[in-house]
């Protein structure tokens, strides 16, 4: 039965419920909820920004639009990209263009968030010569 | 490219990566930073690392102009518990409202905030803080602000180092 329910059939895989333990069909249809820990445990752990608020200013990566186009501008803000990310507001994008050509944006909270995010971190670079979006090295 | 035990950390430089801000390399104190094509260097002065008990991370760098700045990531509640309360961009409640509504959006949330620090504070600090924390195991920190407010500092007793 459990093996044949509809709601639980996955069509993209082609995949039924399978059943490991008897018990488990008898525990399954008392719970009424679910707590889960929602980083790691059902998730992968494949991090990406979605969203960035400084003071009052939102940005958001939307998957539903088309991720931007990297044009001249960009590219000479951020000479070393990353293919694999995507980012379809181009709110945020546009303020980094004009904070790139203002005189002294050391005081900007956009700045400054972006450092600390650059700055605080316990990471490593493992391959800096290799760009992937460009392949350059830098 | 960027090798983190925390993948939050590695989203953060790849996402940052691409708007500009790209870490290049760390040395011994230093960390070396693209800036919108143009290499700026960092000395990194101190790292108050992540712990599960201050759910935060902090470093004081001082910059090319030799601004000293702490600069803090952690948990909202932590973070935004330690703002000033009379810093400008962003009130520690509106704050909290945009953390919970990405969180209820099943984001992972997490909250950066700077102080500038005087060379007199932070000297002061060194010498009546940092210094005898190393001798004594008791590391008293001050602490930070809002993901770009400033002032007011709180202090806090923490077993570490």
């Amino acid at each position: 039965m459990f093996g044949r329910e509809k709601y639980l059939y996955d069509a993209k895989r082609d995949f039924k419920p399978v059943s490991r333990s008897l018990n488990l069909h008898e525990d399954l249809g008392q719970i009424q909820y679910i707590f889960s820990d929602k980083t790691g445990t059902l998730t992968k752990n494949k991090m990406i920004l979605q969203a960035l608020n400084v003071g009052a200013d939102s940005f958001a990566h939307n998957k539903k639009l088309p991720n931007l186009e990297v044009d001249n501008d960009w590219k000479s803000i951020a000479p070393i990209r990353n293919k694999r990310f995507e980012w379809s507001d181009e709110s945020l994008v546009n303020r980094l263009k004009d904070l790139s050509k203002s005189d002294d944006f050391s005081r900007d909270p956009l700045f400054l968030s972006l450092l600390t995010i650059t700055l605080c971190h316990s990471a490593n670079v493992f391959d800096k010569n290799i760009d992937d979006d460009t392949g350059n090295t830098t | 490219m960027f090798h983190s035990s925390s993948p939050d950390e590695k989203a953060l430089l790849e996402a940052a990566q691409n708007f500009g801000f790209c870490f290049m390399a760390r040395d011994f104190d230093t960390v070396k930073l693209n800036v919108f094509g143009k290499v700026v260097l960092f000395t990194v002065l101190h790292t108050l690392e992540f712990s599960g008990e201050r759910k935060r991370m902090s470093v004081i760098v001082r910059d090319d102009n030799g601004r000293i700045l702490l600069l803090t990531k952690g948990a909202d509640a932590v973070i935004l518990s330690r703002t000033a309360e009379d810093q400008s961009l962003v009130s520690s409640t509106a704050a909290q409202n945009q953390a919970n509504q990405m969180g209820n959006n099943c984001l992972r949330t997490l909250v950066l905030a700077y102080k500038q620090l005087s060379e007199s504070y932070y000297n002061e600090w060194y010498d009546s803080q940092w210094k005898p924390s190393i001798e004594d195991y008791v590391n008293r920190q001050n602490i930070v602000d809002k993901a770009s407010g400033i002032k007011k500092i709180k202090n806090e007793i923490s077993r570490k180092l």
